[in-house]
C-alpha cells in the first residue's frame, strides 16, 4: 500500500480527519441542543438560555414522556408500520428491480415497464382521489392504508435496478447456461451479492415510513391511531396553530412547554438513529468480490 | 420543570347570575321536556320514532347523530375515557337519549383539510363545525338545514341570550338570504377581550424613574430608555426597546395596538363617514404609524433583527430579560411573562391600555366574535339535536350548581378538562371578563365564599398569591386588580372597540387577489419600517393596492354588506 | 421463441404485484388531476365541480409577482440540486479514505442525524446561531475582522443561507447511497492500480469516481425533477416579509393563497405544472444519455 505513505497523502489524511470531525460536530449540534433543552427547566428553555448544555437540570420531562400513553401508543403504531411497510416495500422493490435491470432483449417491453413506474413518481392525483380510493377499499383507519399507498417505492426500485445492472453479467449468463431460472438467479445470486445496495434501499424505506406524518393524520380517524410522526407533528406544529388561533389560556399554558416537546422529539428519534449503525456493516467493501470468487 | 399547574382559567359564569336565567336552570335531567308524539315535531323528520318539542327534552327511544371532531394536544383523558366515551357522552345518552357518534376525530391543525376531503368524498355528518367559506359553499349547494325556526323552538333561553351578546353580529354572518344556516361558535375571550394592550416591565420603569405610558410619546420615551439607559442595571447594552415580531399584526409583539393608537386599523374593513366600507390598511392614518415605527427602527429602538423573529423568539427575549415592552393580548401574561417571572423573581410586569398621541382614549381593533359555525346537514333526521346539545352544554357547564362538589367539567391539575370534550362548544363571549369583575368585588369584600365557577378558581389563586405563593403569579397578571382583564374591563366600561365591518365570507376577487395584496402590503410595511423604502412608498402602495384588485374587492364588499 | 418466452415469463410475473399496486394506488387516483381544470368545490365533488379549463394556470402566470416567485424557486432549487450532488459525493470520497472503520462509522452516523429533525426545530436553532448580534457564526465573522452578516434577514444572503443550511440537514443522508456505490466497486481494480503505482488521488479519479458514475448520473437525473421544488418546509419556517423578494417560492405563495380558503384546484394545477416540467427534464436527460452514451439511466 505504498500510495498511503507519501507525505502529501499523510497531510491530506490529517486534514481529512480534522475536517470530517468538524463536520460531524456541526451535524450533531442540533441533536445535542434538543437533548440539553429536554433536560432543562421550562423557564430557562423558554428564555432561549439553553444551547448545548442543560440549564437547571431536571428529568421531569422524561418522566412525562415515559408516562405519556399517547406517545408510547404512537411509537407502537410506527414500529408496526415500519415492520409491515418495509417488508412490503422490499418485496416489491426486489421483485420489480430485478426484471427491470435486464436489457430490452431479455425482457420484452422493458422500456415501457420502466416508464410506467417512473411516471407515478412524477404525477399524482393529490389527496382527494387517494382518500376516496382508500375509502372505497375500506382501508381508512387501518394500518394497511399507511403501508399500501406507499407499497411501490419507485425511487428505491430505480436505485436498486442500477445496482443490479452493475453486477457482473457473467454470473447470470453462467447460471442460465446451468439451467437456473430467474427466480433462482435473483435469490441465489443477485440478492446476496447486493447487500450494500439492498441495505441502502431498506434504510430509505425504513426512513420513509418513519418520517411520514401527513398520511397518518389524513387517513386515520382518531388520534389514538396516529403513528409517531403524526403525533409529534401535532405536538410541534399543531401547537403553532393552537397558539395562533386560540385565545384560550388554558390551552396556551398547556402547550407552551418546550422541554416536554424536546424530550418527545429526542426519544422519538432514537430508534431510527439506531437503525443506520446496525445496517452499516453491510456497507463494508469486498463483499461483492468475496462472493464472486466463491 | 414544574408539574403543570397550568392556568386553569376555564370559561364559566357565576352561578348567582345563572339562577336568574329562568326555567331550565335547575333541570339537570331534562325535567321540563317530554317525549311528545311525533306529530308535533318541527317538520320533515318523517318516520322519526322519537321527538321532543322544546329545549332539553329526552329522546325515547334514543336517537343517534353523527359529527366530526377537531382535538388538540391539550385534550387529556382519564384512564379509560376518550373523545368517544366520556362524561358528556354518558350525559347525552342517559339523560337525553342522544348518542353522538364521531365519524372521525383529527388534530385541529388538519381539521379543515380532513373536513373538505371528507365532504368531497360524500361523507357529510349530521352536524359539524365549519368556517365562513365552507358555510358559504355549503349553503350555495343547498346542503344545509335552515335553523331559523329550530333555534327559536329548541334553543334554550340562555343559548339565545349568549348568541346575541355581540348584538347579533355573528348570527348575521351566518345568515344567507334570510335563513340562519349556522350557529356561531362564540369565542371564549372573544369580543372586547381580543383588544390589544401594552405589556411593560415595571421594575425597569422604576429603575429609570419614568412615568407610566399615557401617550404614544410616553411609549416611545420608555422604549428609547429601555434601549439606551440600561434598564436592568447590569451594565450591559443588551436590551431592546419595543418588541415587534416579523408578522407585524398578530400574536405577542404585534403592532396592531400601536397602529390603533393612530386610528389606523390594518387588515380589516371600516365604515367611512358616508357609510361605505373601506380597507383599513390603505388609509392615510397608517402612514403616520409606519413613519413612527421607521424612526424607532432607525434609532435602534426596535430590534434590528425583528424581521426574522416570530412571536416565539419575542417570548424568548421577554423570558430572557432582554425585552420589557411589547403589545399583546389578554392571555399573553399567563404563559409568556410567566417564564420571565420564573427566571427572575424580581421582574415586575404591568399592563396598560393602548395609547394615542394626545392621550385621548383609543378604539382598539377587535377580532370577529365567531370564526366557526355549527351547521346541520340538509335532511338530517334530527336537525334540532345539535341545538339540544348546545343547550346541554350550557345547562350542565354553566347553569348547574354542583356545590359543595367541584364542577366536574372544569380543568384539573393533571390537565384533564372534560368540558372541552363537548361537540358543540358555545361559550358566553365575556365569561372571563365577568369572572374578573366578580373576583374583584369578592376581593374587596374579602369573601369569596359566594363565588361560583370559574371565579372561585381565580379567587383561590389570587388569595394564595397574596399570601406569598409566587407560583400563582400568572393568575395575578391576568385576573389581578391590575391584571390584563383590568384593561379589558377599562375598554368595556368605556364602550370602545372596533369590529371588522365586513363579516361575510371571502368575495370572489378577495379569494383570487387577497394573497397577492397581503404579500405586497406586508413587504411594503416591513421595508418602510426597516428604512429600505421611504415613507412615500406608502402612497404608491395605497394606489397600487386599488389598481391590483383592491377596488374591485371594495366594490364587492360594499355590495354584500 | 417458446423457449425464450419460458425464460422471460418469470420476469413478467415478478412485475405483476408491483403493477397491480401502482394501478390501484397511483393510476386510479391520478384521475384526480382533473381537479386542476375545475373550480373544485368539495361539496360538489370531482364529478360535479365546474370546469374552468386553464383558468388556474392563467391565474398563476398573471400573478403580479409570478416571474419573481418562479425565479426564486428555480434559482434556489437548482443550487440545491447542484449542492445535493457535489457535497455528498465529495464527502463519500473523503470518508472512503478513512481507514479506521470505527471512526468512519461514527462519522457516518453523526452526519446522518440532522436529517431526522424537522425544520420547525432546526429553524429555531438556525435563527439563534445566525443572529447578527448574538449568534456564534457572526461572532466568529466579527472576530475575523469582518462586518456581521444578517444571513436570514437580507435578500442578498437569504437564498444561499437556504442552500447551505439545507445541505447541512441533508448531506449525511444523501451520502449513504454513494457509500453503497463505493462498496460495490471491485477491490481488484484498486489492487491492480496499486501494482501500477497509482497514487490515492489517481485511484479516486480513475476508479472510485467512474465506479460511482452510474449512481451519480441517476441521482442527478432524478433530482433534476425537483427544479420546481425549493423546499416548502424550510422556507416556510425561515422566511418573512423582509425576504419575500428573494425567498418567496411557488409553494409558500400557494400556501398563503390557500389560507383564505381551501383552493384545491389551484394547488392541483401547481402540482401538475411541476410534474410536467419534471417529466420533460427527466425525459430529456434520459433520451440524451441513451442517444449519446447509449446508456439507459433507468
Amino acid at each position: 500500500m505504498s500510495g498511503h505513505k507519501s507525505p502529501t497523502y499523510r497531510i491530506f489524511q490529517m486534514l481529512n480527519y480534522g475536517f470530517l470531525t468538524a463536520l460531524a460536530l456541526l451535524c450533531v449540534m442540533p441533536l445535542i441542543h434538543l437533548f440539553a433543552v429536554s433536560f432543562s427547566s421550562n423557564s430557562a428553555a423558554t428564555a432561549g438560555e439553553v444551547f448545548l448544555w442543560p440549564v437547571e437540570f431536571t428529568t421531569k420531562s422524561y418522566e412525562f414522556v415515559l408516562t405519556e400513553s399517547a406517545f408510547m401508543n404512537a411509537m407502537g403504531v410506527t414500529l408496526l408500520r415500519v415492520l409491515l411497510g418495509v417488508t412490503i416495500n422490499m418485496t416489491i422493490t426486489i421483485l420489480v428491480a430485478y426484471p427491470l435491470s435486464k436489457d430490452a432483449k431479455a425482457l420484452a417491453g422493458r422500456t415501457i415497464y420502466v416508464w410506467i413506474f417512473v411516471f407515478t413518481m412524477l404525477f399524482s392525483g393529490g389527496i382527494i382521489p387517494m382518500y376516496m380510493t382508500m375509502r372505497f377499499l375500506g382501508l381508512l383507519d387501518t394500518i394497511w392504508v399507511l403501508v399500501l399507498h406507499t407499497a411501490v417505492p419507485v425511487f428505491n426500485i430505480v436505485i436498486l435496478l442500477n445496482f443490479f445492472r452493475n453486477l457482473p453479467k457473467e454470473l447470470e449468463e453462467a447460471a442460465l447456461i446451468d439451467g437456473a431460472g430467474h427466480w433462482r438467479i435473483m435469490w441465489g445470486i443477485f440478492v446476496p451479492l447486493s447487500s450494500a445496495s439492498i441495505a441502502t434501499v431498506t434504510l430509505f424505506s425504513i426512513v420513509m415510513h418513519w418520517n411520514a406524518w401527513f398520511d397518518g393524520i389524513l387517513f386515520m380517524n382518531s388520534p389514538d391511531h396516529y403513528p409517531l410522526q403524526s403525533y409529534l407533528y401535532t405536538v410541534v406544529v399543531g401547537i403553532q396553530s393552537i397558539i395562533n388561533s386560540s385565545t384560550d389560556m388554558e390551552v396556551l399554558a398547556m402547550v407552551s412547554d418546550r422541554t416536554a416537546r424536546a424530550a418527545q422529539l429526542f426519544v422519538g428519534s432514537i430508534p431510527v438513529l439506531l437503525v443506520y449503525p446496525l445496517l452499516q456493516r453491510h456497507f463494508t467493501k469486498g463483499i461483492v468480490l468475496g462472493s464472486v470468487k466463491e | 420543570m414544574e408539574k403543570k399547574k397550568t392556568a386553569k382559567i376555564a370559561s364559566g359564569l357565576l352561578l348567582a347570575s345563572a339562577l336568574t336565567l329562568g326555567a331550565c336552570s335547575n333541570s339537570t335531567n331534562g325535567g321540563n321536556a317530554s317525549s311528545a308524539p311525533s306529530s308535533e315535531t318541527a317538520g320533515e323528520s318523517k318516520g322519526a320514532a322519537s321527538a321532543v318539542t322544546g329545549p332539553l327534552g329526552k329522546y325515547d327511544p334514543p336517537i343517534e347523530v353523527t359529527t366530526v371532531r377537531a382535538v388538540n394536544q391539550a385534550f387529556k383523558y382519564d384512564e379509560g375515557k376518550s373523545i368517544d366515551n366520556n362524561i358528556w357522552t354518558d350525559i347525552f345518552k342517559d339523560q337525553y337519549g342522544i348518542n353522538v357518534k364521531n365519524l372521525w376525530v383529527v388534530d385541529e391543525s388538519q381539521y379543515r383539510q380532513k373536513l373538505n376531503i371528507s365532504i368531497a368524498s360524500g361523507d357529510i355528518p349530521d352536524f359539524m363545525m365549519v368556517n365562513k367559506e365552507e358555510l358559504l359553499r355549503l349553503s350555495e349547494e343547498d346542503q344545509l338545514e335552515d335553523l331559523t325556526t329550530l333555534l327559536d323552538q329548541y334553543g334554550s333561553d340562555y343559548l339565545k341570550e349568549l348568541l346575541n351578546q355581540d348584538n347579533g353580529t355573528a348570527l348575521k354572518a351566518a345568515t344567507y338570504e334570510g335563513k340562519l344556516l349556522g350557529i356561531p361558535q362564540m369565542q371564549v375571550n372573544g369580543g372586547v377581550s381580543t383588544a390589544e394592550m401594552i405589556y411593560l416591565r415595571y421594575d425597569w420603569l422604576k429603575n429609570l424613574n419614568l412615568p407610566e405610558p399615557k401617550t404614544i410619546d410616553d411609549v416611545i420615551r420608555i422604549a428609547t430608555a429601555f434601549v439606551k439607559d440600561d434598564p436592568d442595571r447590569n451594565g450591559k447594552n443588551d436590551t431592546h426597546g419595543l418588541g415587534l415580531n416579523k408578522d407585524l399584526f398578530q400574536a405577542h409583539g404585534t403592532v396592531k395596538g400601536f397602529f390603533n393608537g393612530f386610528n389606523a386599523y390594518p387588515d380589516i374593513w371600516l365604515k367611512d363617514d358616508a357609510g361605505n366600507l373601506v380597507y383599513g390598511s390603505i388609509q392615510p392614518e397608517m402612514k403616520t404609524a409606519l413613519e413612527k415605527l421607521s424612526e424607532l427602527y432607525k434609532q435602534g429602538i426596535i430590534d434590528r433583527e425583528f424581521t426574522v423573529k416570530d412571536w416565539n423568539k419575542i417570548a424568548e427575549d421577554i423570558a430572557g430579560g432582554r425585552l420589557g415592552l411589547a403589545y399583546g393580548t389578554v392571555s399573553d401574561g399567563g404563559h409568556i411573562h410567566r417564564a420571565n417571572k420564573d427566571n427572575n423573581p424580581d421582574a415586575e410586569w404591568k399592563v396598560y391600555p393602548i395609547v394615542s398621541p394626545d392621550g385621548s382614549p383609543v378604539q382598539p381593533q377587535l377580532n370577529d366574535t365567531a370564526n366557526n359555525f355549527f351547521v346541520v346537514k340538509k335532511g338530517a333526521q334530527h336537525p334540532e339535536a345539535m341545538i339540544q346539545l348546545a343547550n346541554i352544554y350550557l345547562e350542565h357547564y354553566y347553569l348547574t350548581s354542583y356545590a359543595p362538589d367541584p364542577n366536574p367539567f372544569i380543568s384539573r391539575d393533571n390537565g384533564i378538562f372534560p368540558g372541552k370534550y363537548h361537540p358543540v362548544l358555545i361559550d358566553p363571549l365575556n365569561v372571563n371578563l365577568d369572572a374578573f369583575r366578580l373576583v374583584q368585588e369578592a376581593l374587596a369584600k374579602n369573601d369569596g365564599s359566594q363565588l361560583g365557577f370559574p371565579a372561585n378558581v381565580h379567587y383561590d389563586r389570587l388569595t394564595k398569591y397574596a399570601e406569598g405563593d409566587e407560583t400563582m403569579w400568572f393568575s395575578t397578571i391576568v385576573f389581578g386588580a391590575e391584571g390584563s382583564y383590568s384593561v379589558i374591563d377599562h375598554y368595556d366600561r368605556n364602550g370602545v372597540g372596533i369590529y371588522n365591518a365586513f363579516q361575510g365570507a371571502a368575495t370572489p376577487t378577495m379569494s383570487e387577489k387577497m394573497a397577492s395584496l397581503k404579500k405586497y402590503q406586508d413587504e411594503t410595511f416591513t421595508k418602510i419600517i426597516m428604512g429600505e423604502s421611504p415613507i412615500s412608498e406608502f402612497d404608491k402602495f395605497a394606489s397600487e393596492w386599488k389598481k391590483l384588485g383592491g377596488d374591485q374587492i371594495t366594490e364587492e364588499v360594499n355590495e354584500r354588506k | 421463441m417458446l423457449k425464450k418466452w419460458r425464460i422471460q415469463a418469470p420476469l413478467h410475473l415478478m412485475l405483476i404485484p408491483g403493477l397491480i399496486a401502482i394501478l390501484i394506488f397511483s393510476y386510479i387516483p391520478m384521475a384526480g388531476i382533473v381537479i386542476a381544470f375545475q373550480k373544485f368545490v368539495p361539496v360538489k365533488g370531482i364529478f360535479g365541480s365546474e370546469w374552468v379549463g386553464l383558468q388556474h394556470f392563467r391565474y398563476m402566470i398573471q400573478l403580479p409577482n409570478f416571474t419573481q416567485i418562479l425565479w426564486n424557486t428555480t434559482f434556489i432549487a437548482s443550487m440545491k440540486i447542484v449542492a445535493g450532488i457535489v457535497v455528498p459525493v465529495s464527502i463519500a470520497l473523503l470518508l472512503n479514505e478513512i481507514r479506521k472503520e470505527a471512526y468512519k462509522r461514527t462519522i457516518q452516523t453523526l452526519i446522518y442525524l440532522p436529517y431526522f429533525l424537522s425544520w420547525v426545530i432546526l429553524s429555531g436553532i438556525l435563527i439563534d446561531i445566525l443572529s447578527p448580534s448574538r449568534g456564534v457564526v457572526n461572532q466568529f465573522i466579527v472576530w475575523l475582522g469582518f462586518d456581521s452578516i444578517f444571513f436570514l434577514g437580507s435578500n442578498d444572503w437569504f437564498p444561499y443561507t437556504l442552500v447551505i443550511s439545507n445541505e447541512w440537514k441533508e448531506f449525511g443522508f444523501s451520502t449513504i447511497v454513494y457509500l453503497a456505490a463505493l462498496a460495490g466497486i471491485n477491490p481488484a481494480l484498486y489492487e491492480a492500480a496499486l501494482v501500477d503505482g497509482a497514487s490515492r488521488w489517481k485511484q479516486t479519479l480513475h476508479i472510485s469516481l467512474p465506479g460511482m458514475m452510474p449512481i451519480i448520473v441517476l441521482m442527478a437525473t432524478l433530482s433534476i425533477g425537483n427544479i420546481m421544488n425549493a423546499g416548502f418546509e424550510q422556507v416556510f419556517n425561515l422566511y418573512g416579509p423582509a425576504v419575500y423578494e428573494s425567498g418567496d417560492i411557488i409553494d409558500t405563495f400557494v400556501y398563503r393563497i390557500g389560507l383564505e380558503e381551501a383552493q384545491y384546484g389551484l394547488a392541483t394545477a401547481v402540482g401538475l405544472l411541476k410534474s410536467v416540467v419534471s417529466l420533460l427534464l427527466i425525459s430529456v436527460s434520459y433520451f440524451l444519455a441513451y442517444r449519446f452514451a447509449n446508456y439507459r439511466i433507468f
